[in-house]
């Protein structure tokens, strides 16, 4: 392969002056080879902006959220406390009326026994227990 | 399942393959990464279930408890920084410097 | 109700959740290959019933009697228990999610716990049926598979960390009661997009499905299983995708209720929620029909160095925000 070249070579020489394929006048243009892509839609600046911004609004918007949340919790914490009086002294009423009828039947059913005590606290303190079994009134 | 045809032959039985019989036990040696995954999976679900008590509880523990968070968090970070600097997950590494094992 | 007062026995809320659940996952089939077919200017299926709306039925009654091949090289017991593992797993987590206001099957306080805590046991059956199967493509889709539940396990997470920060319970109820004030995509939308990613990922979807690239691995850790352990695979992955639209709806779209603080009543709001799931639903199809896949490193890199990383900082941001300004939710 070489050696045909360089005869060939010698050959060229000896009948033509020496000329070389040059690029034309002014030279070839730059190859394109970066993708062109069209720069659609809004720009990075523009989105990061309107972002921050809805996310700042919505921020505030959860702020409140919050705060008001926060309120109604308050607002129920503070209604039980100023119920709780009223419900405990509803409690006592109910608990007292069903003492009383409680040591009523007592004294009814146990009548014929000599010597019990009606309404003897079964527990060996004085101190006051309060009821843990009602009776229901009967249907 | 219970009404459907069942003739089942050695071919049919075979593990898919593209045509060809297996050429060895499925169950052989992968690539470490994925062990390496599992464990950080491990230490990171950890953090993150750990830091689920503190948000729930955030109104009582206050600024404290955030601080004591950010603690927590900075040491975890240190933790996922080296991580990162030793290439753990740097998969196309691992496969290309290693050219005994298998790649997926 | 009256519908079911005939019979001998009323189903019972849990049975018609399930059923509701199925049927709606086997619709959901036919609606991703229309909305497909109509993006690629397909015409879909069309055969079956008015507009194929009898397709999933066909296709289910042609899974349910075709041949169920078992390897020969495979452990059975697992190859078959897998696909009941994952199904029934991935329809468990519909026990804590509100349809309307009050109308959860089990309203827990830890919803949001026990959701996080079903999905993640979903990694069982696809390693499961993976190694069982005793094929090398099952095997390798199921290494992938779970690398990229669990890693996407993380920023998934995360991102539940913060709403929960934000609204301070761990109920969805009180989460999308909390939304009356202001749906939490606005405030959190930047997190929002990182969801978006995480939710693809973490229900094997395009451009993340690499545990069933079609190219590499054939379909991944399913590949040995047919008819109905397959028809199950199947039902599981759709169930997961109609949980995680409906748990997107929930967390950021403000569930169920209407816009604007709009008054509704149960059975509208229950419509509501199954409107805007959907429309995550078509942004699903959606994003399948336009995004090529991903290499699975991208994937891990995608993951660990992006998602994570954005998730902590916006973390830590928002509790600052909580704290400085002293609005923790009490």
């Amino acid at each position: 392969m070489l050696l045909y070249f360089n005869s060939y070579n010698k050959f060229m020489m000896a009948s033509t002056p020496k000329t070389q394929d040059l690029p034309r006048p002014g030279g070839f243009p730059s190859i394109q080879y970066k993708r062109n892509l069209p720069r659609r839609g809004p720009s990075g600046l523009t989105l990061l902006t309107g972002i921050t911004a809805i996310s700042a609004l919505g921020f505030y918007w959860m702020t409140q959220t919050i705060l008001e949340s926060r309120e109604l919790k308050r607002e129920k914490n503070w209604s039980r406390i100023h119920l709780i009086p009223m419900l405990q002294a509803e409690f006592d009423r109910d608990t007292y009326r069903r003492t009383q009828a409680s040591l009523q039947r007592e004294a009814e059913i146990m009548k014929d026994v000599p010597d019990w005590k009606v309404g003897e606290s079964v527990y060996n303190s004085k101190r006051y227990v309060p009821p843990s079994v009602f009776v229901l009134p009967e249907k | 399942m219970l009404v459907a045809t069942n003739n089942p032959d050695n071919a049919k039985m075979a593990p898919y393959e593209c045509g060809m019989p297996p050429a060895s036990d499925a169950r052989h040696k992968f690539q470490i990464s994925f062990f390496l995954v599992a464990i950080l999976f491990l230490v990171f679900d950890c953090e993150i279930l750990f830091l689920y008590p503190l948000v729930v509880s955030l109104y009582h523990i206050s600024s404290f408890g955030f601080w004591i968070s950010m603690i927590f968090i900075l040491l975890l970070t240190i933790g996922f920084v080296y991580e990162l600097g030793k290439g753990a997950l740097d998969y196309a590494k691992d496969s290309s410097s290693s050219k005994n094992s298998p790649k997926y | 109700m009256a519908l079911w007062s005939k019979g001998d026995k009323e189903p019972s809320l849990e049975d018609q959740g399930v059923g509701g659940r199925v049927g709606s996952i086997a619709f959901m089939t036919l609606a991703e290959r229309k909305v497909m077919a109509s993006m690629q200017r397909r015409i879909g299926p069309n055969v079956v019933g008015f507009y194929g709306i009898l397709q999933p039925f066909a296709d289910g009654l042609k899974l349910l009697l075709k041949e169920a091949v078992i390897p020969s090289h495979a452990n059975k017991v697992i190859f078959l228990i897998s696909p009941f593992i994952t199904l029934s797993l991935a329809l468990m987590g519909w026990a804590v999610i509100p349809f309307a206001k009050g109308t959860a099957l089990a309203d827990i306080s830890l919803g949001v716990l026990f959701l996080m805590a079903i999905s993640s046991l979903g990694v069982y059956g696809v390693l499961l049926a993976g190694w069982s199967a005793n094929s090398k493509y099952a095997f390798l889709g199921s290494l992938r598979s779970s690398a990229q539940l669990v890693s996407y396990e993380l920023p998934l997470a995360m991102v539940i960390l913060i709403i929960v920060s934000i609204t301070g319970s761990l109920s969805f109820l009180q989460i999308v009661e909390f939304q009356q004030g202001v749906w939490l995509i606005i405030p959190l939308l930047p997190l929002s997009l990182v969801w978006f990613i995480v939710i693809l990922a973490e229900t094997n979807r395009a451009p993340f499905d690499l545990p069933e690239a079609e190219q590499e691995l054939v379909a991944g850790f399913m590949v040995e299983h047919s008819a109905l352990p397959f028809a199950f695979f199947y039902l599981a992955e759709y169930g997961s995708i109609l949980l995680m639209s409906t748990l997107t709806t929930l967390l950021f779209l403000g569930g169920y209720l209407l816009p604007f603080g709009l008054p509704s009543t149960p059975l509208l709001e229950s419509l509501i929620l199954g409107l805007k799931s959907s429309a995550i639903f078509f942004f699903f199809v959606w994003v399948r029909a336009t995004l090529p896949r991903v290499r699975f490193d991208q994937l891990m890199v995608i993951c660990w160095t992006t998602l994570l990383p954005i998730g902590f900082a916006f973390f830590i941001f928002t509790l600052s925000i909580l704290v400085a300004f002293e609005i923790t939710p009490s």
